[in-house]
């Protein structure tokens, strides 16, 4: 795999201030997203996985703000470092929707509903096509019969709710591939939609990758999901990631306890039967995220003393394999 | 400490969230307040005012109000508050009676002084009153035409004005449940006939309808007989907004299985309206009629204002301010218009109530 | 759409029948009839009336016929724009009316515009800048105007003039344009008087818009829609007008139906505490003196106009709304 880096980001820190409290929803996060590859991030709801895409667009709600850490996007040679950016300069909205687009959970509401799907997917080939004389329909159009949507021509005239489920998210994946973007993420593009459309949706949206040549990111909860579509995987857990392998190494050797947790939580398909295991405990509170570790709260190889006092540090299991825990800390050369 | 706060949530009923929401909500606490406080005047109209509302003294007509104070003109300070004596003085030039403030003499404001006497309730015989002057003439917010204590006359005419809100909303609340229940637990042509009813009475603009019904009210009625036919008119508008409330609501409710499962034990309409489905959205429904009283005081008000309500001699807000719908009595005496600041803040408190009423209802706003 | 209009049209006839029949049970109302206080005003004021001059007056007005033959005459007459007699000015109920109808309607119109005009603005800016200085303004604005009745500030702003100038007469025309043939000059007149008064009974009003618009953007601000659209790379402000407001907008402007008996009702209060020749005095007339053609007439022609305006409200409503078109 070409190991050209196209999103980097590093120690991130997106915080929410509410009435009641600070909520440090992505905490020291860092990644990277290499060309052509398919990133997972999986984790259970409110881990931080959404917000982190919205740190990358920078479209955070209004009580939300990127408080440290870079977010780099390289191009072509050229480094922008999107956390630089206002969020409402111009450098920032010619990369929202050409550079990087998103697709959303919610097929329904993400479209709104008193204008036509093709005024809204027109509406981003305008806003960002250098050539003012590119018949922006047309490539709507287009567009739209990538997708596989039958009758585009039809279809684009059509308003959000004559459409049904799996064609809205068609419509929406069309509208966010509309400017040929190099990265696209997928914030739980399955979520809700059927299961008989989901398959659909994830073959799309590869085989859109392979037709586009981009980077995409599929953030997900549905460890099934990851499995089918992904290169890498980051599992994420209160803000942080536990740990980033490729998808095999961490189907096969998961190495953070929360990772095996996860796994062992799922029903395999396939092989013995084995007992399904909850994860004890529940997710504290996240206006209260615990010292150190965030997991030592439910972890079964919980160290007192040091899981619950110190943050653990990177360690290399192999080149493409890194966890976060003490557990695995004297196992391999550490790393800052 | 929050942990035990969410598991306080989770038992509590649905009337203790409520109230806890409720007393988050600042302006609704003050809202609640300001009502208990007009309620409690409304009840003890007596006690409270320090003169009869009907004593009137021709000496004193348009006498202005009086500045109540502490520190005299020396700057001396006096912990019990005071005010000057009005006398009249006859200007020596336009012959026009002027008020002036006599401040040789102090009348000092006591607690629990004995002045007229009244029946309170009927039954209790007094003539002890929260506060007034031992001798000399208390004027708090100045005197009417005739020379009648404005603030008595307000204090006894929130009895009429607070009142005909909630009787009104109790008559349009009970026609409202059952005419909007029936519309729509029925649905069809029923509901059909119905709503067109309701669209009808609603499209016409209220006042010109009130107008036009209070006519139906003889001269020679007595002051009580037209107290309640104007309920009664106010009511005739009023049930139409809860019957939609209430439709809404049933026809939401009438796929539930706990009416499902009334209906199969035989209840009949009216059980199912008042015993299982009402209490269902009983908070909400109560949200929007504290919303609703403002438009029914405000209906006795104008309707009384513009002579085809309540008549002297029976007060109440609109009748006060009936002496200052003209211009010469208000550049003479602005104070005339007190009873519109009551009106005001009345209005406000039931809205900031009914506001949050409504945000404590939601069961799904956060705690 | 056109069906849609038609459809909507159609629906208003039972709507209107059945208003017909209020308005005339108004008519028929108050114990007694003109001629019984007509008679018995020329009494009080010590004047004889003969018993056959009752008669004819009875005979006269037909007010001896059944019921439902005179609501029919009645109603025939509404139909081809006859309103009857009215009894009091012994003159055509249509054409009294049609002498006051415009300065209400301008009056109320004018309000409603004001209303809009002042309320989208204000609202949008407070939900846009939450919790503000600005949203704190407005939001203590608009409660001041949701506890003080159009009539009581006209009471207010009679005194305030009365207290400034010495002279709260406003009326409608200057002195020199009464009676005066209409000019350019008289339009512009009219206006400089009818402002003051539209914006008393606009006051309340646009109290409620703002709080409205405002709690209905602050709704669709947090649609995922919005976020989608920012994703794509629109300016916030060229986001904010093409998605929230238009959607915010739609119960706005269905609004305009039922905020109008309102701004009648607020409408004639101020024009009854201001003393402006509108068909308010003229009603409370007809009401005292029980000319009740004309009282009825004045109340279904009232009626009228906030079903045509409920109509226009709708239509537009569907004009710019997908949704509701395709529901009927």
């Amino acid at each position: 795999m070409d190991k050209n880096t196209v999103l980097e980001i590093s120690d991130l820190h997106t915080h929410f201030k509410s009435k009641e409290g600070t909520v440090r929803a992505v905490d020291g996060l860092s990644l990277s997203l290499y060309e052509d590859e398919v990133l997972g991030i999986v984790g259970e709801s409110g881990c931080g996985k959404s917000v982190t895409a919205q740190s990358i667009l920078n479209i955070l709600p209004k009580n939300g703000k990127i408080v440290s850490g870079q977010i780099t996007y390289f191009n072509k040679g050229q480094s922008q470092e999107i956390t630089s950016l206002l969020p409402e300069s111009k450098e920032m909205r010619s990369i929202r929707g050409k550079e990087i687009s998103m697709i959303f959970q919610e097929p329904m509401t993400s479209f709104s509903p008193v204008h036509t799907i093709g005024n809204q997917i027109v509406e981003v080939v305008e806003l960002h096509r250098d050539d003012a004389t590119i018949d922006a329909r047309a490539q709507a159009i287009n567009m739209l019969e990538l997708t596989g949507m039958p009758n585009a021509s039809e279809i684009i005239d059509a308003y959000p709710h004559n459409l049904s489920g799996g064609m809205r998210q068609r419509a929406m994946i069309a509208m966010a591939l509309s400017c040929h973007p190099k990265i696209l993420i997928a914030d739980e593009p399955t979520t809700a939609v059927d299961v008989t459309i989901q398959a659909q949706v994830l073959s799309l949206m590869l085989d859109m990758r392979n037709e586009l040549n981009m980077s995409v990111i599929i953030i997900t909860h549905d460890l099934g999901v990851v499995a089918e579509t992904t290169d890498r995987v980051a599992v994420m857990y209160l803000g942080k990631v536990m740990e980033i392998a490729t998808v095999y190494e961490l189907f096969d050797s998961p190495k953070h306890p929360y990772t095996q947790a996860l796994i062992n939580s799922v029903p395999k398909t396939s092989g013995e039967i084995t007992k399904l295991v909850p994860i004890t405990g529940t997710v504290p509170n996240p206006y209260n995220i615990p010292a150190g570790c965030p997991f030592h709260t439910r972890c079964p190889d919980f160290i007192p003393g040091v899981c619950d006092e110190e943050s653990p540090i990177k360690t290399n299991i192999s080149a493409d394999h890194q966890v976060w825990c003490f557990k695995h800390a004297d196992e391999k050369k550490q790393e800052n | 400490m929050r942990g035990k706060k969410e598991d306080r949530v989770v038992v509590a009923s649905q009337w203790q969230l409520i109230r806890w929401k409720f007393s988050r909500h600042r302006m609704a606490v003050v809202g609640l307040i300001v009502l208990v406080l007009y309620y409690l005047a409304a009840i003890f109209s007596e006690f409270i005012s320090p003169y009869d509302p009907y004593e009137y003294d021709e000496a004193f007509a348009y006498a202005p109000p009086q500045v109540v104070r502490f520190r005299d003109d020396q700057g001396k300070f006096h912990l019990r508050p005071f005010v000057y004596p009005i006398k009249k003085e006859l200007d020596k030039v336009t012959w026009e009676v002027l008020y002036v403030e006599d401040r040789t003499r102090r009348l000092e404001l006591r607690l629990f002084v004995r002045n007229w006497e009244y029946n309170f309730l009927g039954v209790i015989k007094s003539d002890l009153h929260l506060f007034g002057v031992d001798k000399g003439m208390l004027s708090i917010m100045g005197k009417d035409t005739m020379g009648r204590d404005l603030f008595s006359r307000i204090i006894f005419g929130s009895r009429i004005s607070m009142t005909v809100g909630l009787l009104g909303i109790a008559i349009s609340f009970f026609l409202g449940c059952l005419i909007g229940g029936i519309s729509g637990l029925k649905g069809g042509v029923t509901d059909t006939i119905i709503q067109r009813i309701i669209e009808s009475i609603r499209s016409i603009p209220t006042l010109p309808l009130w107008m036009a019904l209070s006519l139906v009210m003889p001269d020679n009625w007595s002051i009580l007989k037209t107290y309640f036919a104007i309920i009664m008119i106010l009511s005739i508008v009023g049930w139409t907004g809860i019957a939609r409330v209430v439709r809404g609501k049933f026809m939401a409710l009438k796929s539930e299985d706990f009416i499902m499962a009334a209906r199969l034990d035989g209840s009949g309409n009216g059980r199912l309206i008042f015993r299982y489905m009402l209490p269902s959205f009983s908070s909400h429904i109560i949200a929007s009629l504290t919303l609703s009283i403002p438009g029914m005081i405000l209906g006795e008000t104008a309707l009384s204002f513009i002579g085809l309500g309540l008549q002297p001699p029976a007060i109440s807000w609109g009748v006060l301010l009936k002496d200052a719908q003209y211009v010469r009595v208000l550049a003479q005496s602005p104070w005339m218009l007190f009873p519109a600041l009551f009106i005001v803040v009345s209005i406000l408190a039931f809205n900031f109530v009914g506001d949050g009423l409504r945000d404590a209802a939601d069961p799904y706003a956060k705690v | 759409m056109y069906r849609f209009i038609l459809r909507r049209i159609l629906l208003m006839i039972p709507t209107l029948f059945a208003l017909s029949i209020i308005s005339f049970i108004i008519i028929q109302a108050p114990p007694g009839d003109f001629v019984d206080s007509y008679v018995a005003r020329l009494r009080a004021q010590g004047d004889y009336i003969e018993e056959e001059r009752i008669e004819s007056l009875r005979a006269q007005y037909s007010l001896d016929d059944p019921m439902m033959t005179r609501y029919f005459r009645w109603f025939g007459g509404v139909l081809r724009g006859n309103f009857g007699v009215s009894m009091n000015y012994n003159q055509a109920v249509t054409s009294i009316i049609l002498d006051r109808l415009p300065y209400s309607f301008l009056i109320t119109l004018l309000s409603l515009f004001l209303v809009y005009l002042i309320g989208i603005p204000i609202g949008i800016l407070s939900a846009v800048k939450q919790y503000s200085a600005w949203d704190y303004i407005a939001t203590t604005v608009g409660f001041i105007g949701l506890g003080t009745p159009g009539f009581l500030l006209a009471l207010l702003m009679l005194w305030i003039l009365y207290s400034l100038t010495g002279n709260a007469a406003i009326g409608l025309f200057s002195t020199e344009y009464l009676g005066a043939p209409w000019s350019w000059g008289k339009v512009v007149d009219l206006i400089n008087h009818l402002w003051l008064p539209a914006s008393i009974v606009a006051f309340t009003g646009t109290a409620s818009l703002i709080r409205t618009m405002r709690a209905n953007l602050l709704d669709e601000l947090e649609k995922p829609y919005v976020m989608v659209a920012r994703a794509k790379g629109l300016k916030n402000l060229t986001l904010l007008f093409k998605y929230p407001f238009r959607i915010a907008i739609n119960p706005i402007i269905s609004m305009i139906g039922w905020t109008l008996p309102g701004l009648i009702t607020g409408e004639m209060l101020v024009s009854l505490v201001l003393g402006l020749p509108t068909l308010a005095p003229l009603f409370l007339e007809s009401l005292r003196m029980e000319d009740m053609y004309l009282a009825g007439g004045i109340v279904f022609v009232l009626t009228l106009f906030t079903l045509v305006g409920t109509l226009v409200s709708d239509i537009l409503l569907a004009v710019i709304d997908i949704r509701i078109r395709e529901e009927t």
